[in-house]
């Protein structure tokens, strides 16, 4: 057989090998000259001097000759068969089969005991006992010298034998390439799978373990790779990832875990990634575990973050969700006229709606619902979240039943996954249709029966109101006026804030209510409405505990006379509430932010008229091309001289531009957000103007006597006008002047009025703002009652916006 | 006639570079400033050196002649994105250039990036690191092993905990 290339010459006398397969055994020597190491690429590491079946190593030891012969090299890796014998002089040899072929001369030499024991054909007795297989590896030059290594390691394993177990756990070699420790190998020896003592976790290494009947194998971890960088690069690596390929990585092996999800630095580019407040990053830090932890509760909130509207009230019904302090805040811009600092300075006035606070292990679970409490005081409805999609478009508040024993969070989505053992149940499932809802599996349990979303408007709205009014919690009156966000310097009021209420919402059980006491006021609402003699009649089977029905009709008629004509017809569609309140023990309060299919007209989504939900409108960012994009804030009149005190103030517009597309036309709208008047001029959500941008007007600025104002540029377009009642406006023709100091300014020809826009930068105005009473809880989310005045400052019934409502000052 | 530099490699070799090449890492440009002008880098071997002279002096040439339009209006274009700190590289050659030098196998870019961090080549460190990113972007754990030849040495329990521990990072595709 050919020798192998580049092998040093032999040593001289010893073994004498004259026979058939031991010819092929030649002494090369202890060292294997390095190997030319081909890098064609990932995974094709050569060998080249290693020949399947040629010896590659031999080394004489006191008794035994110890030889690895190669069975295979190629691609995937080499195998070496590593045997030993006995060691004997060739004369002796020869002697002693002699000797034993004629004399029987066992008691001659204790040594040609094995030798003559064996048949003569089998001189070449090796004790094979073990296989050493080598794969390939990714990264590691596997070189001659390795491979000696190696053997000579398993040799030493293998001539010591079983008994050296315990000798061996800590017999190391280090391997090295020039440049220092590679890595490290342990021996042991045992019989089944390599035990987990032999795994030094925190350290990258490669384990032998030599078998007792002769396995043996090597493991490499790729993971010494990551571990040999500096922790300020590892967090470089995470500035081009998701926290969904950081976990991955972290999951790969013991060594990396420590190394990914235990460190700071690299999370912490992480958070810096979703865009917080800045200096906030360190401040929050210390609220909860880790900067991971801090990840966590960013990445699950930031969808949320943005404008969210509702149709009603028709004045508008603007929601900002913002940062916090460790937290997200949803308010409420109020209808209001600018007051007499104009638009920078005057303070915009904002009602609290909602806040989600973060836990210390950086879940978003503390939920709270801003309202007005039952005797009038500003209050704290805790809940819980429910899930956030993160493309969601809709936020929607619910009632969620819950079984208090097991701690189950029984989500109300429709899991593809139906782990139920009750084929009744899991047939339900299939028949109620779901909505066109698209939400995260979160369930790892057996969905519920009927999601909140299909129960009758009645049932929902009684539900709520009876939930939110259990779970109010008084809050002390410093907390009240406590900031929600960050204002200037006052990061630990914010601090204390948070933690104060944290612990209330964990103390309240997440602000759940036992359903007996629940049951148990049903009745009792029950038997007082049966002594009234007020009951209507309700078709629904009912067992008399669940029957809210009638309860209910008594506070809010106006609903009932409205969703009565529908439940007549629809009792199929709509589940019972028995059938809703049955799976759980207990009920919260939920808040969802889901990913619906919503038809829109012209940027404004079309609404349900009976869902408690907000809808996000994205606010696209200015581009190339789309400069004008965005959020604008003006009033009518011209010019826009600050309003003094004795002047009335001028109601305040916020709008939202956008680039559509119509007919093959580019075109501007400008969608009404928010009107500041008395009384609503025109829908919610309609095009305030429409502005051609492929086609320059050619009117002048008309107040520009004496050409100081400098008009960019000007298109033509049409300006909403009176039309066919409210629900259908008309447009009458104008044009939009781009003025040089960046104001906007849209002119209709006729009646000369003009609409002064400027750039809003929502979240700041609203950090200078000022903090207004809100409504009660259900209704503060989401006022479904069709309203044409501003009923966010209907407390006390005023018109003016500025007067009389009550003030909060921070 | 350019100065030239002379860089001495962990086991002994040595390597002579044009001033404008050795400059590409600020700190060979502030040891020259202070002290003369044979540099050892005793942590660095001779094949990743060749390396990374190999890239600075490609990037050397083309820093040289930056007025091309194509790279000036590219680079105004791309200085309003986002994510990358380091000046983006914006000739589409060299950025050609760029994904061919990257195309090596993990053991060899961790060598590179751990160089060019230690001689502070920001340009390569930034490229090295994405090719890695990209090569565990989008991939499930078991991928990543493939990838990186990771052994798995988590028990199933084990791994199933944890992967509920961070089902919050998975949900949110």
């Amino acid at each position: 057989m050919a020798l192998s290339q580049g092998q040093l010459p032999t040593t001289s006398g010893g073994n004498g090998f004259g026979y058939g397969r031991r010819r092929r055994l030649q002494r090369i020597g202890q060292l294997l000259p390095t190997a030319i190491v081909n890098n064609k690429g990932e995974g094709s590491w050569h060998m080249d001097v290693v020949k399947p079946n040629t010896t590659v190593y031999e080394r004489q030891l006191r008794r035994t000759t110890v030889v690895a012969y190669a069975l295979k090299a190629d691609n995937s890796g080499f195998s070496f068969v590593v045997a030993r014998r006995l060691r004997k002089s060739a004369e002796e040899k020869s002697k002693r089969q002699d000797l034993a072929s004629t004399t029987g001369a066992e008691k001659l030499n204790p040594a040609a005991q094995v030798l003559t024991g064996r048949k003569k054909a089998s001189m070449l007795s090796w004790n094979l006992t073990s296989i050493l297989s080598v794969p390939i590896i990714q990264g590691i030059a596997c070189d001659g010298y390795l491979i000696t290594q190696l053997i000579e390691a398993s040799v030493r394993a293998l001539v010591m034998g079983p008994r050296a177990q315990t000798r061996l756990l800590g017999n190391k070699c280090l391997f090295k390439d020039g440049f220092g420790p590679l890595f490290s190998v342990s021996i042991g020896i045992g019989s089944e799978a390599p035990p987990s003592w032999l795994r030094r976790p925190s350290e990258p290494e490669i384990a032998i373990v030599a078998m007792e009947r002769g396995r043996l194998w090597m493991e490499n971890c790729g993971s010494r790779l990551f571990l040999s960088l500096p922790d300020d690069v590892l967090a470089l690596i995470s500035d081009h990832l998701h926290p969904a390929d950081l976990c991955a990585l972290s999951l790969c092996c013991r060594g990396l875990r420590p190394a990914i999800a235990a460190s700071e630095k690299v999370w912490l580019a992480q958070c810096r990634r979703l865009s917080p407040p800045p200096h906030a990053l360190p401040l929050w830090r210390e609220g909860v575990r880790s900067y991971r932890a801090l990840c966590r509760f960013l990445a699950a909130v930031a969808p949320l973050l943005g404008v969210w509207v509702h149709q009603n009230p028709e004045l508008g019904n603007v929601v900002c969700v913002l940062w916090g302090f460790l937290s997200v805040v949803g308010v409420r811009v109020i209808p209001q006229e600018l007051g007499p600092l104009g638009l920078d300075e005057g303070p915009l006035l904002w009602a609290p709606v909602f806040e989600i606070l973060a836990d210390d292990d950086g879940s978003p679970s503390c939920f709270f619902l801003h309202g007005r409490g039952e005797n009038g005081e500003e209050s704290l409805f805790p809940g819980s979240i429910g899930s956030i999609d993160s493309s969601c478009n809709i936020l929607l508040l619910e009632v969620e039943a819950r079984r208090k024993e097991t701690g189950f969070h029984q989500s109300w989505i429709f899991s593809s996954i139906a782990d139920s053992k009750d084929p009744t149940f899991v047939r339900r499932l299939r028949r109620c249709d779901t909505n066109t809802v698209s939400a995260p599996a979160a369930a790892l349990l057996p969905p519920p029966l009927i999601p909140f979303a299909r129960l009758p408007f009645s049932d929902r709205r009684g539900l709520l109101d009876r939930v939110a009014g259990r779970v109010a919690l008084d809050v002390p009156p410093d907390l009240t006026a406590a900031p929600l966000f960050d204002r200037c310097d006052n990061a630990e009021q914010l601090a204390h804030r948070r933690s104060v209420i944290v612990k209330m919402h964990k103390q309240l059980n997440g602000g759940r209510i036992d359903w007996k006491d629940y049951q148990l006021e049903e009745r009792s609402a029950q038997h007082k409405s049966a002594a009234n003699g007020d009951e209507l009649h309700h078709h629904y089977k009912r067992n008399a505990l669940f029957s809210v029905a009638a309860y209910f009709r008594d506070g809010f008629k106006q609903f009932i006379a409205r969703s009565n004509p529908r439940d007549l017809t629809s009792h199929k569609k709509h589940p019972p509430l028995h059938q809703f309140l049955m799976p759980g023990d207990s009920l919260g309060l939920s808040l969802r932010a889901a990913h619906m299919r919503l038809t829109t007209y012209r940027a404004w989504p079309d609404m349900h008229d009976n869902w408690f939900a907000l809808y996000k409108l994205r606010m696209p960012i200015p581009t190339a091309g789309h400069e004008l994009a965005g959020l604008w804030g003006g009033t009518f009149g011209w010019p826009p001289a600050r309003p003094s005190q004795d002047k009335p103030g001028k109601a305040l517009f916020f709008l939202r531009l956008t680039y559509e597309e119509e007919e093959g036309r580019p075109l501007l709208v400008a969608t009404k957000l928010l009107e500041g008047t008395h009384y609503v001029l025109h829908p919610n959500g309609s095009a305030m103007f429409v502005a051609k941008v492929d086609e320059a007007s050619s009117d002048a600025f008309p107040w520009d006597n004496d050409g100081e104002m400098e008009v960019k540029q000007s298109y033509t377009g049409e300006g909403i006008a009176g039309g066919y009642g409210f629900r259908y406006p008309g447009c009458k023709p104008g044009a939009l002047f781009v003025l040089q100091n960046g104001l906007l300014a849209f002119v209709w020809k006729e009646s000369k009025s003009v609409l002064m826009l400027q750039r809003i930068d929502l979240p700041e105005l609203l950090k200078k703002g000022e903090r207004v009473a809100t409504l009660p809880p259900v209704a503060n989310f989401c006022y479904l009652t069709k309203s044409y005045s501003n009923v966010f400052v209907g407390v006390h019934n005023s018109s003016s916006s500025n007067g009389s409502c009550i003030h909060h000052a921070i | 006639m350019a100065k030239m530099i002379k860089l001495v490699s962990g086991d002994g070799a040595e390597f002579e570079v044009e001033e404008e090449v050795a400059f590409q890492s600020k700190i060979i440009k502030d040891i020259v400033a202070d002290a003369d002008d044979v540099i050892p880098l005793p942590t660095v071997s001779s094949k990743v050196l060749i390396q990374v002279i190999e890239y600075c002096r490609k990037h050397a040439a083309v820093n040289s002649f930056p007025l091309s339009p194509s790279s000036s209006a590219a680079a105004a274009a791309s200085s309003s994105s986002s994510i990358s700190y380091s000046k983006p590289v914006s000739d589409p050659a060299l950025r050609a250039w760029d994904n061919e030098f990257v195309k090596l196998n993990n053991s060899s870019l961790f060598d590179i990036v751990i160089a060019a961090n230690y001689l502070d080549i920001e340009e390569l460190v930034d490229l090295v690191l994405e090719t890695v990113a990209d090569r565990i972007k989008g991939k499930q754990a078991q991928e990543i092993r493939r990838q990186f030849n990771i052994e798995n040495d988590f028990t199933p329990e084990e791994e199933e905990a944890l992967r509920r521990e961070n089902s919050w990072a998975f949900q949110n595709n």
